[in-house]
């Protein structure tokens, strides 16, 4: 317990000593200090609840507490994502089942991986939380990126309109620009993994006790579920949010392309 | 004879949020009342911000106006099919929007929406290109390569490709080679045009009516044309054209 207790001080103490050092030097850079202390106080407060959380959770070998513990994972994401859409794409309740689509692949894990030790539910909210993070950053990614393609290029998107296109033709080649744009995260993560790049989960599976070799491919796994789950999480955003884009006139939505500014203006 | 487009009295209005964030609006086009007959040529001019591309984007209802009533060969706008009317449209915005990788990418988009096929589009592209006053080879022209005059041409050929009853020009452009001249050259097809320029000069030159669009309100009738719209070869131009 002692041992603990002082493992405990030595990695709050270190994570508080690279904290000053970096502050330190993001003030003498002018770089904003400011923005990396409100960062680092945010990431420790939701650590800390997510600590609670699973040292709550995990000790109960019950499926259901595992279950409660997803919903209680999914719920500030789901929050956070639906508000950041919704500025985007205004009364879209549905948008709140989306955290639901990246944990998806997970349910894959028992068939790809039956081996029970490699499942234990100590892996299995983090993993939960990691790819909601990643899928929903893909939601949002999406949404935004479509607006702002559709707002630079909105005079060719009506042009093509014009010339008897139907919105999802005129607009084909921004749907995939933004999908590409929303899977782009988790594909770079996937081509510089282990090169410039040795992901955190690995050296936490490694630290566990894990084989080197076997935390490798688990992650790899994981990599590929976290694709996944973005591209399923943002294929369904399109999906959902593509008839706010534009009316039932084919007309582009003015809300939904000039946001901000004196300028933006907007038909009701 | 029916009016192609006959606007009466339309009112558009645009709400925006001001810096404070509460909700503002402006009267972008007030009590506007036309008529635009077949092979009739309508030039309006103005100022930046008179409202002319508001106008002008009213008839293939990217927008649709507030108050007043907009009328395509005597039927409401709003009860023509869309896809029938924008068919019978020709579209050409200020910024030449161009997309895709070569000119006939752009020029034959609205042919294949169509149906037709490659070869037999591909002909009517290069007879759009040349009737917009480019040669048949910048067909494969890389559109990155192209200079403004000639992008605009080619947002032009795009337009005439499907071969509309009602051509929409936002902005001519002076001191662009034939820019006036390129209205001239459609003559013999009997197009109807709407454009808009802030150029009055180029304005006389284009238009058989030339109004002055100011603050949302049609001014002034700068030019009343000697437009007939009565029969085929029934039309006189004030001036000579010029090739």
């Amino acid at each position: 317990m002692r041992v603990d207790a002082t493992t405990d001080l030595a990695l709050a103490g270190g994570a508080l000593a690279l904290g000053a050092v970096t502050c330190a030097v993001l003030a003498r850079m002018r770089f904003g200090s400011e923005e990396f202390l409100r960062g680092s106080l945010r990431s420790a407060l939701q650590l800390g609840v997510l600590g609670l959380l699973l040292a709550a959770l995990l000790p109960r070998d019950v499926w259901p507490w595992q279950v409660v513990g997803l919903i209680l994972l999914a719920f500030p994401a789901a929050a956070s994502t639906a508000g950041r859409l919704r500025r985007r794409v205004p009364c879209l309740r549905l948008l709140a089942l989306l955290p639901a689509l990246p944990a998806l692949p997970l349910l894959s894990l028992p068939v790809l991986v039956p081996d029970p030790s490699m499942l234990a539910r100590g892996l299995f909210l983090p993993l939960a939380g990691f790819l909601m993070g990643t899928g929903l950053g893909g939601a949002v990614a999406f949404v935004n990126r479509f607006a702002a393609l559709l707002t630079e290029r909105r005079s060719v998107v009506e042009v093509r309109l014009a010339l008897g296109a139907e919105p999802r033709e005129a607009a084909a080649d921004l749907y995939r620009e933004a999908g590409r744009a929303a899977l782009r995260p988790a594909l770079q993560s996937l081509a510089v993994v282990g090169l410039t790049q040795t992901p955190a989960m690995l050296a936490g599976v490694v630290a566990a006790g894990v084989p080197p070799l076997r935390a490798a491919l688990l992650q790899f796994l994981v990599l590929q579920m976290a694709v996944l789950g973005s591209a399923l999480t943002a294929w369904t955003a399109a999906r959902l949010a593509w008839d706010r884009f534009f009316n039932h006139e084919f007309q582009v939505r003015e809300e939904m392309v000039v946001r901000t500014g004196p300028a933006g203006s907007w038909t009701p | 004879m029916t009016p192609l487009l006959s606007f009466e009295g339309v009112h558009k209005y645009r709400f925006f949020r001001d810096v404070r964030g509460r909700i503002a609006w402006t009267e972008a086009l007030r009590d506007i009342s036309f008529d635009l007959f077949p092979g009739e040529r309508l030039v309006l001019t103005g100022p930046p911000g008179a409202g002319k591309t508001t106008l002008l984007r009213l008839v293939p209802r990217f927008e649709d106006a507030t108050a007043g009533r907009m009328l395509w060969c005597g039927t409401d706008l709003r009860h023509v099919p869309l896809a029938e009317l924008r068919n019978r449209l020709g579209y050409v915005p200020e910024d030449p929007s161009l997309f895709g990788e070569t000119v006939e990418d752009n020029v034959a988009y609205g042919l294949r929406l169509r149906g037709l096929p490659r070869e037999a589009a591909r002909v009517r592209s290069r007879v759009a290109v040349e009737r917009a006053g480019l040669d048949g080879f910048f067909l494969d022209r890389k559109v990155a390569s192209l200079s403004l005059p000639q992008a605009r041409r080619v947002s032009l050929a795009r337009a005439l490709v499907v071969e509309p009853e009602l051509l929409l020009l936002d902005e001519l452009h002076e001191g662009e080679p034939g820019a006036g001249d390129l209205l001239a050259g459609l003559d013999g097809k009997r197009l109807t045009v709407l454009a808009t320029t802030r150029h009055p000069g180029l304005a006389r030159v284009a238009g058989d009516r030339v109004w002055s669009l100011i603050d949302g309100r049609l001014a002034e009738e700068l030019a009343a044309g000697d437009f007939v719209p009565d029969g085929p070869g029934a039309r006189r131009r004030r001036r000579p054209e010029r090739r």
